[in-house]
């Protein structure tokens, strides 16, 4: 099984961000338990893990060039 | 000026930003270039962090509020109480505190001790899970542990000369300060929520 390109894990990691950044705004615009809990739990998971991502991205571009 | 709203702000704003960039990269599928991951970097890191940082600080704020605690409407009684101008329960009275202000659940309820806001925030979520895993409509609303007294004379300190006054507790000092007499307790200064549904 081929490892997933970069192109292929920074477009997860743009994905995830933006599940993220969603969790984030619902929180905002109706402050109820379950979203401010979901915002404050998954959305953190889901925001580091995109970041993740993105780093292994760049790392992998990096190694890549040498 | 609430200070929630300008933060509310800069995390939609920043939220807003980010997801343009992203759904531009994910629609258009630019190559990687220098410029693609700066504006990766924006889209995914330094707008997110922003977002991801104010919103907390906006969530967190937000758990404290007695709106918030009205969320589930089981509180309800609690809070038209506590609301009620001219209702004469406790909670009411510290409600009408400016002090209080739109904190009044939270500063009664809050743990005062090391690591408070976590514990207390901890069993709002046990509050949380009883909401919907259990009975909607409960007949008697009661704490998970009796009411400390600590959260009482976190205010009402039993040094004061002006709480020394008074016979009864000058009288119940120690049983007041160990806890074995609630401050709360029916007779005292309870009860402190309408007892329709309530128990202190």
């Amino acid at each position: 099984m081929r490892p997933p390109s970069i192109e292929t894990i920074t477009r997860w990691s743009a994905w995830l961000a933006l599940a993220g950044l969603g969790l984030v705004a619902l929180s905002l615009l109706i402050p109820k338990p379950i979203p401010v809990v979901a915002a404050m739990s998954l959305g953190q998971v889901l925001g580091t893990a995109s970041l993740g991502l993105f780093v292994l991205a760049l790392a992998l571009d990096g190694l890549k060039k040498r | 000026m609430d200070l929630l709203r300008p933060l509310t702000a800069v995390s939609l704003g920043c939220a807003a930003i980010s997801a343009v960039l992203l759904l531009w990269y994910l629609l258009r599928r630019p190559p990687l270039t220098a410029a693609t991951k700066v504006s990766l970097l924006l889209g995914i890191g330094v707008l997110p962090v922003t977002a991801a940082l104010t919103g907390n600080v906006v969530g967190y704020e937000v758990t404290k509020r007695a709106s918030f605690c009205a969320s589930c409407h089981t509180m309800a009684p609690h809070i038209r109480d506590a609301a009620d101008p001219e209702s004469a329960s406790l909670a009411a009275f510290h409600s009408r505190n400016r002090s209080f202000g739109e904190e009044s659940c939270y500063t009664c309820h809050r743990d005062y001790q090391l690591f408070g806001a976590v514990t207390t925030k901890l069993k709002g979520m046990r509050h949380l899970w009883a909401f919907y895993t259990s009975d909607k409509n409960p007949k008697d609303l009661h704490l998970y542990a009796p009411f400390p007294n600590g959260n009482c004379t976190w205010c009402h300190s039993t040094s004061l000369p002006g709480w020394n006054e008074e016979p009864e507790h000058t009288a119940m000092l120690e049983e007041i300060r160990s806890g074995a007499t609630s401050c709360a307790s029916d007779g005292c200064h309870g009860p402190v929520h309408p007892k329709e549904g309530a128990s202190p």
